[in-house]
Parts: structure tokens; C-alpha cells; sequence
């Protein structure tokens, strides 16, 4: 659990830095602000389907199977710069405390913890003078002991979508927001299997966050 | 002159390209058959997500009771990384009535009473042992420890000799071990583990394949 959250400092730190310096690029043209989330994500199942079962005796069929980590609390870290008057670019980067179950059949039980970490670079268009969208690309890290994860990529591409309202409480600028992000999934122990029948293609993983943010400083003009 | 946008979304593209990994398939390995040599065939295995309890009864000799200890930590390991779903997991237990399974050297007290479900040794180097529970169907039947209840469902001894070989211990206890997670046959394969008696220190991609296999299959019995 301590590397977990050293990982998380460590991340939110890259965020933050990564921010500052196209930041002093771009604070001329529309100001500069950070903003600090704090949210829950659900996840599509890592892996599912059918466990083929090659030597399984006479009588036992295939069952369902999947591995899916659970609702779970994440950070984000996110500086913004302007680059048009309701145009701007955001960086942010996020932790996710989660942990996988697995489930087959009538059996459940916890595979282990997981720690996913993403960084994103989005644009952000204001709507109107409350609303948000917001679309961009990353890179997403999956930290877990279960062997499958053997051979994945430990950074994956993501694609991140989301929309919100900024409001104004109590002389506080918050925000609540909705988040989607996809990415692909697989890894070598999947593919192979070992031969056990769970095996699997690659596929791709959607999450969806309900994040809830406070501006920290600046402010975009 | 490059638009502004375009200048932002060119560094991310190929920096989303470049995380890409190219699939690599590993060569697959056949299961062999482990079920118990029951009528019909029975799949005996720990439920999903099970931490299966094994204490090591090392005996009086410190050195002898380390070898032993050392092998089973070594052989949990291999097992353990040899699923890909954390379907069980071994823990030690401080006693034999806080485990599932007990670890033992022939020769030194039995942890557990075993009237009514004595050993079969028959000059074999260790031996994984269990009953069927008459009272309840689909289940192993518990040990008691000195008359008392116990969660122990499975015996486990080796064979005082194998403390001059240590290499051979520890094949000893990996091959146990894999009866312990429910495989109930030998591989007919030389390359396996669970041969009756490979030279094998590592687990095979059949013995990998195996142990998957068993782990997703409906058990007819459970410990």
C-alpha cells in the first residue's frame, strides 16, 4: 500500500510539472489555472467470457468467467491554460485505488489490488457560461501483482472524453464532472492461456468517472 | 506554417502509437488429466480465492525443520505464479489447528489423529493424504488434534531421507504441493512436475496448464 501511494504522489507530481512548463508558455495568451478532483470509477470487466476447458472432464461445461476491478476511489490533478477565450488546454493525471475481483460461476473472489495511473493532455471548450466538454489522449498504467498482467504493455494508450458543469460555492470554484476513458487490453499470459481456456484477444477496457473538483489557483481569462 | 491544434495533437498521436505493443503468442501446452481415480472421475479442488493454510511441522532438528520450511516456501511460490487469476494463494499457520493442510517429516509425531484415515505409504518418499467426509457429501473430512475439531483437511509428509538431499526435498514438495491444490493423478510426461518421479525443480507449461485448467472446472469435492 505504501508504494501504491508513493506512486501517486509520484504521478501527481509528474502532473503538475508537466503543467508548468507549457503553462509559462501559455499563460500570455489565456491565464493559468490548477484544479484538484476527487472521484469514484467503475470499469468494464478486463477479462470475460467463457472458460473453454479443453480437459475438463465429460459433463462439465464451459462457464462464465471474469476479472473486474472494482468501484473504486480516484484522484486527479489538472492545470489548465487558456489558448482561446473559451478554448483551453488541460493536463491531468490521475490514481485510481482499485482492486480486481474475479468471478466464475457461482464463485467470487479478490484476485488483488490494483493501482492504475493516467495522464491525459485534453482540450476543453466552455459552453455557455457553466458547461464544459472536454476530449483527449494519454497513457494509462495498470500496477497489479496478478499474473495477467505477465506481458502487457505497462503503459497503454487512453482516450478520454468528459463533461461538466463549473459552479461558484461559497466563493469557491467547483466543478462536477463526468469522465469516460477507453483503452486497449491484453497481455501475453491472456493471449496464451497457458492452456487453460481463458484465453483471450485483446480488447478494450471503458471506465467511467464521477468526479467531483475544486479550483486551486488562477484563473483562465 | 503549422496550425497551433496541429502542433498539440501531432507529439500525442505518436506518442499514443508508440505504447502500442505488438501480440506475442506463447507456445501452448496440453492439460494432462487430474482427476481422482474415483467412479465416475471427481474433480477435487480449494474453492476460487481460497488462501489454503499449510503449517510446517519441522520437528525438534532446527536444521532439518528449515529445510522444510525453505522447500514449501519455494514450492507455494511456483504454484502460486502459476495461475493467472490469483485463484489460491498459501499462507503459513503458527499451528497445526489453525491450518488446512499439515507438512510433516515420517518419522516425527503425527500432528493430527489419523485413526479412522491412516496413510497409505507403501515405500513411497511423501505422501498427500485425505478422506472424504462420510457426514457431508462433497467434502473432506477434518482431522481432529488430540481429540479436538480442526480446520485441517489434508496431510502432507516427506520422508526423513530427503533431508540429505535438499534439491530432492524441495522437488518432493512442489510434487506434493500440486496434490494439495487437487491435482489427483501423475503426468505421464517426464518434463512434469507431477510425474511420479521427474528430476523436475520447475513447474512445465503442462504443469501450468494443468493447474489452470483444474481451477476452472467445477469441483465435485471440496476441502
Amino acid at each position: 500500500m505504501e508504494s501504491v501511494m508513493w506512486r501517486a504522489a509520484t504521478l501527481s507530481l509528474v502532473g503538475l510539472v508537466w503543467l508548468a512548463v507549457p503553462g509559462a508558455a501559455w499563460a500570455q495568451v489565456g491565464g493559468l489555472e490548477v484544479e484538484a478532483r476527487a472521484g469514484v470509477v467503475v470499469s468494464t470487466p478486463l477479462v470475460e467470457g467463457a472458460a473453454a476447458l479443453p480437459a475438463a472432464p465429460a459433463g462439465e461445461g464451459a462457464q462464465t468467467f471474469r476479472v473486474t476491478p472494482v468501484l473504486a476511489p480516484l484522484v486527479v490533478v489538472a492545470g489548465r491554460a487558456g489558448l482561446e477565450p473559451n478554448l483551453s488546454l488541460e493536463l491531468s493525471a490521475g490514481w485510481t485505488f482499485s482492486r480486481l475481483e474475479g468471478r466464475q460461476g457461482g464463485e467470487a473472489w479478490s484476485v488483488g489490488d490494483l493501482g492504475i495511473g493516467h495522464a491525459v493532455a485534453s482540450l476543453r471548450r466552455r459552453m455557455g457560461e457553466r458547461l464544459h466538454v472536454r476530449g483527449g489522449f494519454g497513457l494509462i498504467h495498470y500496477r497489479a501483482d496478478a499474473g495477467v498482467f505477465e506481458g502487457s504493455p505497462r503503459l497503454m494508450p487512453v482516450l478520454e472524453v468528459g463533461a461538466g458543469a463549473d459552479l461558484e460555492l461559497g466563493g469557491a470554484r467547483v466543478s462536477l464532472t463526468g469522465v469516460g476513458q477507453a483503452h486497449s487490453f491484453g497481455s501475453t499470459a491472456l493471449r496464451g492461456g497457458g492452456g487453460s481456456g481463458i484465453r483471450g484477444e485483446d480488447g478494450t477496457v471503458y471506465r467511467f468517472a464521477l468526479q467531483a473538483g475544486v479550483v486551486l489557483g488562477g484563473g483562465l481569462r | 506554417m503549422i496550425p497551433k491544434r496541429i502542433r498539440l495533437v501531432l507529439p500525442l498521436a505518436a506518442l499514443a502509437v508508440a505504447a502500442c505493443d505488438a501480440p506475442t503468442i506463447p507456445p501452448e501446452a496440453e492439460a494432462y488429466d487430474f482427476t481422482f481415480q474415483t467412479t465416475p472421475p471427481s474433480v477435487l479442488r480449494w474453492p476460487v480465492g481460497t488462501t489454503i493454510r499449510v503449517h510446517v511441522a519441522g520437528g525438534e532438528d532446527p536444521a532439518r525443520a528449515a529445510l522444510l520450511r525453505e522447500a514449501f516456501v519455494e514450492a507455494a511460490a511456483q504454484w502460486e505464479t502459476a495461475v493467472l487469476f490469483g485463484e489460491y494463494r498459501f499462507a503459513e499457520a503458527a499451528t497445526a489447528r489453525d491450518a488446512d493442510v499439515v507438512l510433516f517429516w515420517g518419522g516425527d509425531p503425527v500432528p493430527a489423529d489419523t485413526v479412522g484415515c491412516p496413510p497409505e505409504i507403501a515405500g513411497a518418499r511423501a505422501v498427500t493424504w485425505s478422506c472424504p467426509d462420510p457426514a457431508v457429501p462433497g467434502r473432506l473430512r477434518p482431522f481432529t488434534v488430540d481429540g479436538e475439531p480442526s480446520s485441517i483437511r489434508m496431510m502432507v509428509f516427506v520422508q526423513r531421507l530427503e533431508a540429505n538431499d535438499p534439491a530432492s526435498l524441495k522437488r518432493v514438495v512442489l510434487h506434493e504441493l500440486g496434490h494439495v491444490l487437487g491435482i489427483g493423478r501423475h503426468s505421464p510426461n517426464l518434463e512434469d512436475v507431477m510425474e511420479a518421479h521427474a528430476p523436475v525443480d520447475r513447474l512445465s507449461l503442462a504443469d501450468r496448464a494443468t493447474i489452470q485448467v483444474l481451477y476452472h472446472v467445477e469441483p465435485d469435492i471440496v476441502p
